[in-house]
């Protein structure tokens, strides 16, 4: 029973971080369980993948009474008849909010990565300076140089369209070639970037392969087709997700042992050794709870469900959670501030079309606050962006008739352009959860509590967005410029991080610079719940660069025996 | 047969036949729960097919109801709606003008004034909420169909790279 049961490494979760996790460990030969919650989806056999809309009996629509059974996941950007199948049943997963917090969550193997928004890009310098230089959060107990090479090495195999842009704020990293920008994009990179130039118009990075390598195409990668129908699965591997890739290379090791449905509630803490023997899980079809024993244990159950299970995972030393002797577990959680931007419609250009659905435009990385604090709120933003031709859709909603009705709807619209940002919001002792005290699942595991709010500052970042949006709009020369604010719950960017924070203190933080829990030497946490900030950019890759650093230093620990 | 074709361009990308990837995607594909029979009356379908025609007629491409539109409103009235909501569409739809029988024994340039009229009505007070709905399934229900994705509009399931383009070489607006 005990050998049955018995791993190397346990890695909890198989998104993002999960996924990498598992691969590396695999292809150092260690028996790797990894346990999900989610449900089976192999990779090319996705549902609804290159289902035309004429295929679906509500074409792409979601009636209300499915809607009604996933009443947070409907709102998230990618939610449709294609994706639903995606996400979780919100009824079978609830959480309490105190304040409110938008919780999207996977229901799959792969988690996040199968449906997340592919950008990628390196964090800088100065974002992992931060905290130290304003005082707010944790210092991180790592500087970019730590983090660099594991960016190097997790780049590569993942595949990152990119140019090289020598930007400070925002390093260039090892990349396939750019997506393209169209004519209106480069004109109007000329214009903001002569009328501003401390602001920069490139090229979004995203985790498309434009030019796959030997290493995508031997694990049956191709290159992307701009179909634009990524959240639905990729059977092309043109998008990187653990399903396409890092699943599939662990599982050619022969050291993979991959289990669905299992609903982990927690890490088991052994008393006499001082160190986690394992973890605890809920088979979600039978409701039996089984327990698997293992060297190490990593966590990458992304970043709130992470810490639902490290907060569950008590003990005699440990009443409040593994390795949380000191009250820090659960603090500071934080999410990009978004909402604010600019749309407007771009006069002319109507001779120039194109072919295929990019899958990213233009990104502006952050020009606020770089060399030193100039505005007044801390730290800053970056936008995402794009130019592309009206399409069809407005017709749901227009007026006409007839003929000429027809003869409209048959041509592409005007031009637009629209800038989103996406803001780093301040880590906050005070933005916290923690456990419900009796309310539990149908699994039984302790519901997740929500305290987390947006304030001041964030606010502030979010008016900025919106009025530097319309200038470099007005710069460019666009009409009918639209400025907006919207002030979406924390949660709404689905960048979601803290609450494990790495630190040098052991009073005042999780984990130390390895990712590795203080109070607990055998323990990881390698999701955005290890994470001291957020920088403004989106976190995905970092993740994982962090995790295959933990990695490295988890199987020299295990070789020499320290942990 | 989009997604056939579909299947056909991975397999020449990835170097394995079709019926590999397809045996995968029959196994897995959600099924189309839907039946097509019509539950309308037939004074239902006919108002809703002449008004269908009078916002997308026939041109060089085909008009909304030899599309299948009806049949979508049908199915959507029927599947998609609740017993409420679609008692509430109905009952607007029969007093667009006074009654589905009146309105089909109009001739059709009074047809297309009574539905001007409404038209031109959306987005100001008068505005007819069952026509703006009706309107928005028959717009919906025609540009997503097959004829309307792929005469109409320009559908490409897989485009390969993003390019640049000119308009006069793609022809006009892609699904």
């Amino acid at each position: 029973m005990k050998s049955k049961n018995t791993f190397d490494v346990i890695v909890v979760g198989s998104g993002m971080s999960g996924g990498y996790a598992a691969k590396e460990f695999c292809e150092k030969g260690y028996k790797t369980l990894v346990l999900d919650r989610g449900e089976m989806v192999k990779h090319r056999e996705y549902k609804t993948e290159g289902k035309a809309p004429w295929e679906m009996p509500f074409r792409g629509e979601v009636p209300d009474e499915i809607k009604a059974t996933q009443e947070i996941q409907k709102d998230v950007y990618i939610y449709n008849d294609f994706t639903r199948h995606h996400l979780i049943n919100d009824q079978d997963h609830p959480y309490v909010q105190k304040k409110p917090f938008i919780w999207y969550r996977s229901s799959t193997i792969g988690g996040k990565s199968l449906i997340w928004g592919r950008q990628s890009y390196r964090w800088s310098a100065l974002d992992f300076q931060s905290n130290k230089l304003d005082g707010h959060g944790i210092d991180w107990p790592v500087r970019y140089e730590d983090i660099a090479p594991w960016y190097d090495k997790v780049e590569p195999f993942v595949g990152i369209s990119g140019s090289y842009e020598n930007l400070k704020v925002l390093p260039d990293g090892k990349f396939l070639p750019a997506l393209p920008l169209n004519v209106v994009e480069r004109d109007m990179k000329k214009k903001i970037e002569t009328a501003f130039p401390d602001r920069h118009f490139i090229p979004a990075r995203v985790a498309h392969l434009t030019q796959p390598t030997e290493e995508h195409l031997a694990l049956g990668r191709a290159q992307c087709q701009a179909r634009s129908e990524c959240p639905r699965g990729c059977s092309f591997g043109a998008y990187y997700s653990s399903n396409s890739a890092a699943l599939p290379a662990a599982e050619s090791t022969g050291n993979l042992t991959l289990t669905a449905n299992a609903q982990v509630q927690s890490v088991i803490y052994d008393e006499k050794t001082g160190k986690a023997s394992g973890v605890r899980y809920v088979d979600m079809l039978t409701n039996e709870t089984v327990e698997v024993f293992a060297k190490v244990v990593f966590m990458c159950a992304s970043t709130l469900a992470s810490v639902q299970i490290l907060l569950n995972s008590t003990s005699k030393t440990f009443p409040n959670g593994i390795g949380n002797r000191h009250d820090i577990l659960g603090r500071y959680i934080m999410d990009h501030c978004g909402g604010g931007g600019a749309s407007g419609m771009v006069p002319g250009y109507l001779e120039n079309y194109y072919k295929g659905r990019r899958p990213g435009g233009v990104y502006i990385p952050r020009f606020r606050n770089i060399n030193k604090q100039e505005e007044s709120f801390k730290r800053g933003y970056g936008f995402q962006c794009g130019a592309s031709r009206a399409g069809w859709q407005w017709a749901k909603n227009g007026k006409g008739i007839g003929e000429s009705f027809k003869a409209r709807v048959r041509q592409p619209g005007n031009w637009y352009f629209t800038l989103w940002g996406f803001g780093e919001s301040l880590p906050d002792y005070d933005n916290r959860v923690y456990l419900h005290e009796s309310k539990k699942d149908k699994w039984g595991m302790p519901l997740l509590v929500t305290d987390v709010e947006i304030k001041a500052n964030e606010k502030a970042m979010i008016k900025d967005m919106s009025d530097t949006a319309v200038e470099m709009l007005t710069a460019a020369g666009l009409e009918n410029i639209k400025g907006f604010e919207g002030e979406a719950p924390p949660g709404g960017a689905i960048h979601e991080m803290g609450g494990a924070c790495m630190g040098n203190d052991v009073k005042t933080s999780y984990l130390n610079k390895w990712n590795q829990c203080h109070e607990v030497s055998n323990l990881f946490v390698t999701d955005g719940a290890a994470f001291s900030s957020v920088s403004c950019v989106n976190p995905s890759i970092t993740f994982m660069a962090f995790t295959s650093r933990a990695v490295d230093y988890a199987d020299k620990q295990l070789s020499a025996k320290t942990i | 047969m989009n997604r056939r074709k579909f299947l056909a361009s991975l397999s020449v990308l990835l170097g394995c036949s079709i019926a590999s990837l397809d045996t995968l995607a029959i196994n897995s594909a959600l099924a189309f729960t839907g039946d097509t029979k019509s539950r309308l009356t037939k004074h239902q379908a006919s108002a809703i097919s002449s008004i269908a025609d009078i916002i997308i007629p026939e041109t060089e491409t085909p008009s909304a109801s030899q599309a299948g539109v009806t049949s979508y409103i049908d199915f959507y009235l029927h599947e998609f709606l609740n017993l409420e909501q679609r008692t509430k569409l109905l009952a607007g739809i029969e007093t667009l003008y006074q009654s589905n029988s009146a309105f089909i024994a109009l001739p059709k340039v009074e047809q297309t004034a009574v539905i001007q009229a409404l038209d031109d009505n959306l987005y100001t007070p008068q505005e007819n909420p069952a026509y703006k709905k009706l309107k928005q399934l028959i717009v919906i229900g025609y540009y997503s169909s097959e004829v309307g994705a792929t005469q109409a509009l320009k559908y490409d399931p897989v485009p390969g790279p993003y390019k640049e383009m000119k308009l006069k070489d793609v022809g006009r607006v892609w699904y």
